[in-house]
């Protein structure tokens, strides 16, 4: 009865020893006498010493698969690789110089494979090298014993040995010497694999994921797709140290499956693995439900922000105004919020502000700030310290209960629509830009103060400005000025103020554009990682 | 794999014990060299060396040539029967000697 052994590993620096360990295997499984062994020890060195010293990169990480094939006084071993095509037997090794000093050290190893075995054989097949060596055996060898392990198979489970033993014939048995995939998906498949030491993954998606099935000793794979012909439905890893027991599709259909026992045993071993892949699926839809949840919830948390912001278009009926306010979230919720409202007929209130962070904390450190806004009590004929009131109280009220330690930047200003006096202040937020008077855009930098809700108890310095019908105030956050292009560059003050420094005549729906179309010509396709906000005050 | 060094009479002796594989020549192959080409004339006992390939077969052979470059040899000693049939078949033993005994491996010199 032949049996079959099968090495399977991959060409790096583990094949070699990966090999010796199996010839010392081979010889105690077939009792083989020691100058048989030290033969193909040494033909199996010097054909792994080969691919890995010699076969150069495009070999390095490929599958090799040796098999040996005993049959009484005769062993096979054979090679299959798929590295550079190589001939050995039609290598001719130099000859051997009258001088020591004259001798090339290399090409000994072919010489030795020749020599050492009683016939060879090269083929190149299907873009593999297949190389055979037949060795003729001092003493025959032992008949293949039992294999080690079915006792342990499921489907075998309450079978005779016997039947089992006689089903199988000569078995076929792989060593796996590095992690590797034996089945891959969609691949079609002629044997089933029976696992009988070390693991096997199942992978459902691809191959060295997170997500797989572990396989013990005594489960099987191939046996779905070897019984309706389908392609392999999963990626089967096997763990480096596996030993399996492989039985060909005709074996398995005809003579194993035809034991009553089997076909139950193999069901009951379907159920429990539809069991395990159900668990799966379950956990994977689980974790889809929830980051779909989320997802829903940002999207509310979305409409809850932009129906915070005042509506569009602003003080339509209002001839003496033109207001236009815009904001882009970088995310599906944002930080950035603004706010413009007349406290009385002649005094416009207006806000823009940035809160550290962004997503769902900066979003809601936003809302607790618009409500403390608006909360404010809302004083017809304002003094001249209203603003930097406003905004003092408003710092006490962030600071209170804010373990998380948010703050936010903010610019907020009080037109006079009467004598065009504008009183502002600046809370460590970027610095608008003025047009008074037919004078180009400018920067407004002074006073600067702090941010909001950093340090309770503070007094804002309040700035002002001298407009005239006509001006024009752009209050914008970091998200314009720090937009990035797709080589990490930054827009710039510099940039920004060129664009609109000449567009004294625009209007405000005009200006808010161009900014946002400046944005957009110099981030191109880089994606925005901060919410972008306009607001033109005129 | 493992290195010792003795001498008999005025000879350094090297004998090397355990598998001349590819690992096990990574394993000795510095101290192997450095022992072999410390001083001319050197005896390498392969007694103890159960398996040879051609990895360990360069390591002798490289050994040997730097002997010669200053005038001395290395002499194998004792492989075993399958051993020798490998010096043999790549034409090692008519460029370095091989004996069956350290006596003889001594009168070589």
């Amino acid at each position: 009865m032949m049996s079959r052994r099968v090495l399977l590993g991959l060409v790096g620096p583990t094949l070699v020893p990966s090999a010796s360990r199996w010839v010392q295997e081979l010889g105690s499984e077939f009792n083989l006498d020691d100058s048989d062994r030290y033969r193909i020890d040494l033909c199996l060195e010097e054909l792994a010493t080969n691919l890995v010293k010699y076969g150069g990169d495009p070999c390095t990480g490929q599958t090799v698969e040796w098999t040996a094939e005993v049959d009484g006084r005769r062993l096979h071993l054979r090679q299959v690789d798929r590295c550079v095509p190589f001939d050995p037997l039609a290598f001719t090794p130099a000859e051997v110089p009258a001088n020591l000093a004259d001798l090339q050290v290399g090409g000994r190893g072919i010489q030795l494979l020749r020599e050492f075995s009683d016939h060879q054989q090269y083929e190149r097949v299907d873009g593999c090298n297949r190389l055979t060596l037949v060795f003729d055996l001092v003493q025959p060898a032992r008949p293949p014993r039992r294999v080690e392990g079915l006792d342990r198979v499921a489907i075998f489970r309450e079978v005779p040995e016997g039947l089992v033993d006689g089903a199988l014939g000569g078995p076929t048995v792989w060593e796996v010497a590095d992690d590797m995939v034996l089945l891959d998906r969609g691949e079609v498949n002629r044997s089933v694999l029976l696992l009988l030491m070390g693991e096997l993954r199942v992978f459902l998606d691809r191959p060295e994921g997170d997500e797989f099935i572990a396989m013990e000793a005594g489960e099987c794979v191939g046996e779905m797709s070897v019984i309706d012909d389908h392609p392999v439905s999963a990626y089967v890893q096997a763990k480096a140290g596996a030993r399996l027991l492989v039985i060909d599709a005709d074996t398995f259909l005809d003579r194993v499956l035809a034991i009553p026992r089997v076909s139950r045993n193999l069901i009951s071993a379907q159920a429990d693995r539809m069991r395990r892949s159900d668990e799966l699926t379950i956990e994977r839809m689980r974790k889809l439900m929830v980051m779909e949840q989320a997802q829903r919830e940002m999207d509310f948390a979305r409409d809850i922000q932009a129906s915070l912001l005042p509506a569009e278009p602003l003080f339509s009926a209002d001839a003496r105004l033109d207001c236009v306010g815009r904001m882009r979230p970088a995310r599906e919720v944002g930080g950035d919020f603004y706010d413009v409202f007349l406290l009385d007929d002649r005094h416009l209130l207006f806000i823009v502000a940035d809160v550290c962070g962004k997503g769902l904390p900066a979003a809601l450190f936003m809302v607790r700030a618009i409500a403390a806004l608006r909360a404010q009590p809302r004083e017809k004929s304002p003094t001249e310290q209203y603003v930097a009131e406003l905004m003092a109280s408003l710092n006490n009220q962030l600071c209170e209960r804010n373990p998380a330690r948010q703050y936010l930047t903010a610019f907020c200003g009080l037109l006079d629509l009467d004598t065009h006096r504008l009183r502002f202040v600046n809370a460590g937020h970027n610095p608008p830009l003025v047009a008074a008077g037919g004078t180009p855009f400018d920067y407004v930098r002074e006073p600067v103060n702090p941010p909001v809700g950093m340090v309770p108890g503070l007094r804002y310095a309040t700035g002002e400005a001298q407009l005239e019908p006509g001006s024009r105030i752009v209050v914008y956050t970091d998200g314009v000025t720090e937009a990035e292009d797709t080589s990490q560059g930054m827009l710039g003050e510099g940039r920004l103020r060129a664009r609109i420094r000449g567009l004294t005549e625009a209007t405000s729906h005009a200006l808010v554009d161009a900014v946002f179309a400046e944005v957009e010509s110099f981030a191109g396709d880089a994606p925005q990682s901060d919410d972008i906000t306009v607001l033109v005050i005129g | 794999m493992a290195v010792e060094v003795d001498q008999v009479g005025d000879i350094r002796r090297i004998i090397l014990s355990g598998r001349l594989d590819a690992e096990g020549v990574t394993e000795v192959e510095t101290e192997f060299h450095e022992a072999a080409t410390a001083e001319p004339n050197v005896i390498v006992d392969l007694t103890a060396v159960p398996f040879l390939a051609s990895l360990g077969i360069r390591m002798l052979v490289s050994a040997s040539q730097d002997q010669q470059k200053v005038g001395g040899k290395v002499v194998l000693v004792s492989p075993d029967e399958t051993t020798l049939r490998i010096l043999k078949t790549t034409g090692i033993h008519h460029l370095i000697p091989v004996t069956e005994s350290v006596d003889e491996a001594v009168s070589q010199f």
